[in-house]
């Protein structure tokens, strides 16, 4: 089989893959780290898709920070969807496709054989690549709500007094008064933390993490 | 070089995933993963890399940063977090993508592909002409085409153009219409010159042999009653022509060293001529002295077929001593207190299983019969004895209709060739029908031709005049000498060849 024919056979499993069209282009390692909800795409039953960040799952809808068709927050009524998708991650399938390159032209060393190992190359190439392109998505209505909202901004729903505002820009109140036994150790501003109890700290019945 | 194509391999075979999970119950969480992330009721949001639970108190303590709404850094440091304003719990776990297994055992099987062709290219081939027609009929009507001859395997150069005839045995047509598909599945050039179809048209019950020479028309082929070998009984693996073979290894000291198989046959009901039918294959063992030869004769191998083309006595004296020691399956039957050796079935090639007929002496009843062959060097699928009625003559088809379908790889500047000679190259595949004639017909393929193996790199690097020199000079001495080789890539050269399964028996 001629190396151009397989590359051009890679070619189409790549165009067969998933495409991710978060703009935001989020890795794995990203994702761990930051909170920012997952990239989803909306078809409502009427009107233009929506598309943007995920910043919660509620009762009375899905709330985006939407970028098409109109940039802003929008809250979208579950009964008015058609369908959803959700990308929680960029994923790594275009790993498997280089891999699987790599795999194609060394069957070059496999003298006649080749004519049975480039095919299974292409088929577990083609076929691991294509299921990897999907292993970051969520779709409605195969999946329930429920799996959407873990990778919302807020999985919690939007916090009270949160306004629109503030998902793009936040107006911090003033630091509080530092919490009484925080222990104050160097670095350590413990008033600034959000919903600080100042209770005292102390080695019983604590639990470590790494 | 190697380096840099290992770690490209390394980096791109790190392909991961992310797991994640959301609870409100800080007991819940996994404490092995890297970042707790602390969603407060407020909407801030802290990633902490070091962290611990104070339960007495009710705090989270940690390192990280606190993220705003906005997600928007509002703090790098030490945190304590009173659980009572937490939201949920977040954690993240990178986990290997399944995919990896997958792409490992694909991976895994090339690259020993490789490193087995690379050690030991002589097992990576194809070999000779190989021919496919219809067999037995499956248990849905369904008829598969198998494997059934490999034409003129011996005639290496234009010098060695031979004739061959294999006997079609599994191909049962009735309506007058044969196709046959002929392949050229190895690196080579073959040159078909005939492929004509003998048949002979036969009673019910019976069956027409070849003997290469003459065709008898055979009724009461009989099975074995009875085999030993060394390994012990072996009359159930020769009952029948059914793909179940019976083979052995090689002599770890003598490629040319012998084996027996004693056989008994029911009493002969009928009188008349007797006869041994032996269907079976060669090994690799012969394919290894030929590509080992090749590969000794490097860059000079030109010049020894160049020296077979000139009717040099020497160069074709040594191969053909060569496949003495090689050697068919004599037939023996007993002869005062030992045996005696009354014919021999031979045919190169290791791919198709062939029905040879030794026809013996005009006395003999053949109750018992003795084969002798190389250790190693024969698959035997099946052994009878047939009573031999009288001789036939064939009747000579030509094909009426040749299609051809060139291989992708060497197909620039060639067109498909509707008669005969036929040129083939690798990836070549051919049909060739033929009208026969109706009714119970006995077929055989009679092939003439030659093939031109094509010198691999890989052998030039064991060019190795005066061993080739060795090889012609005194095959016996050369048969000890290679024997360890071969014993060494014996297990692996059987499992690398059929495995492959683009040629079946």
């Amino acid at each position: 089989m001629h190396v151009r024919s397989s590359l051009i056979s890679l070619a189409a499993a790549a165009t067969a893959c998933a495409s991710n069209p978060d703009p935001r282009g989020r890795s794995i390692e990203a994702v761990q780290r930051d909170g920012h909800g997952g990239w989803i795409s909306i078809t409502p039953r009427s009107g233009a898709p929506i598309a943007g960040e995920l910043i919660s799952i509620e009762l009375q809808g899905i709330r985006v920070l939407a970028v098409t068709p109109q940039p802003g927050l929008v809250v979208v009524p579950k009964a008015a969807i058609r369908s959803a998708t959700l990308w929680a991650w960029e994923t790594q399938h275009g790993r498997l496709l280089g891999w699987g390159g790599l795999g194609t032209l060394s069957t070059a060393t496999h003298g006649f054989f080749l004519i049975f190992s480039v095919p299974i190359w292409l088929l577990a190439t083609t076929l691991t690549a294509g299921i990897e392109s999907t292993a970051s998505q969520v779709e409605y209505p195969a999946d329930d709500w429920g799996k959407f909202s873990i990778w919302a901004r807020f999985p919690q729903g939007l916090p009270g007094g949160v306004g629109d505002r503030d998902l793009i820009h936040q107006d911090r109140s003033p630091p509080a008064s530092p919490v009484p036994g925080a222990g104050g150790g160097a670095g350590v501003d413990a008033g600034v933390d959000a919903g600080v109890d100042g209770g005292p700290s102390g080695p019983a019945g604590e639990a470590a993490g790494p | 070089m190697r380096i840099v194509a290992v770690l490209l391999v390394v980096s791109l075979a790190c392909v991961s995933r992310l797991e994640r999970t959301v609870t409100p119950r800080l007991a819940t969480v996994d404490r092995a993963v890297p970042f707790l992330k602390v969603h407060m009721k407020n909407g801030d949001l802290f990633v902490l890399s070091a962290w611990r639970a104070d339960e007495p108190h009710g705090q989270v303590t940690g390192s990280g940063e606190q993220l705003g709404a906005d997600r928007a850094l509002v703090r790098v440091g030490e945190h304590r977090i009173a659980m009572a304003d937490v939201a949920l719990y977040e954690t993240n776990t990178i986990v290997t993508s399944p995919s990896i297994a997958a792409m490992a055992v694909v991976t895994g099987a090339s690259i020993a592909l490789s490193i087995a062709c690379a050690a030991n290219p002589k097992s990576c081939f194809g070999s000779c002409p190989t021919f496919y027609a219809p067999g037995a009929p499956g248990d849905h009507g369904t008829v598969d085409l198998v494997l059934q001859a490999e034409g003129f395997s011996d005639a290496i150069s234009p010098a060695l153009e031979t004739h061959d005839i294999d006997a079609l045995w599994r191909t049962h047509v009735t309506d007058g219409r044969l196709t046959l598909r002929m392949t050229n599945e190895a690196y080579e050039t073959h040159v078909v010159k005939r492929a004509d179809v003998l048949a002979v048209l036969r009673p019910p019950g019976t069956r027409v042999l070849s003997t290469g020479e003459a065709m008898w028309l055979a009724s009461a082929v009989a099975a074995p009653s009875g085999c030993t070998a060394a390994e012990g009984d072996c009359t159930a693996v020769l009952a029948g022509v059914d793909g179940r073979e019976r083979t052995s290894l090689t002599d770890e000291h003598d490629l040319a060293a012998r084996e027996t198989i004693d056989l008994e046959f029911p009493a002969a009901a009928a009188p008349g001529r007797t006869g041994i039918v032996i269907a079976a294959r060669q090994s690799l063992v012969t394919t290894f002295l030929l590509y080992q030869g090749l590969a000794y004769l490097g860059t000079t191998a030109v010049e020894w077929l160049a020296a077979l083309e000139r009717g040099d006595a020497g160069a074709r004296r040594g191969g053909r001593e060569l496949q003495r020691l090689v050697g068919g399956i004599e037939v023996q039957i007993p002869h005062g207190a030992g045996w005696l050796t009354v014919g021999e079935a031979y045919e190169t090639g290791p791919l198709a299983t062939d029905v040879h007929l030794i026809v013996l002496p005009d006395q003999a009843r053949g109750d018992r019969v003795r084969l002798r062959l190389p250790k190693g060097g024969w698959r035997i699928d099946h052994v009878a004895r047939a009573t031999l009625d009288h001789e036939v003559t064939p009747q000579r088809i030509a094909p009426q209709a040749i299609r051809g379908t060139l291989g992708r790889e060497f197909a620039a500047e060639r067109v498909p060739q509707a008669q005969l000679p036929i040129v083939t190259q690798p990836g070549d595949t051919y049909e060739l029908d033929y009208a026969i004639p109706r009714g119970e017909v006995e077929l055989f393929l009679d092939t003439r031709g030659y093939y031109l193996e094509w010198m691999r790199a890989e052998w030039l690097r064991e060019e190795q005049p005066l061993a080739a020199l060795k090889m012609f000079l005194d095959p016996a001495q050369a048969m000890r000498d290679l024997a360890p080789a071969w014993k060494r890539m014996e297990p692996q050269a059987e499992q690398m060849f059929w495995r492959s399964r683009y040629a079946r028996p």
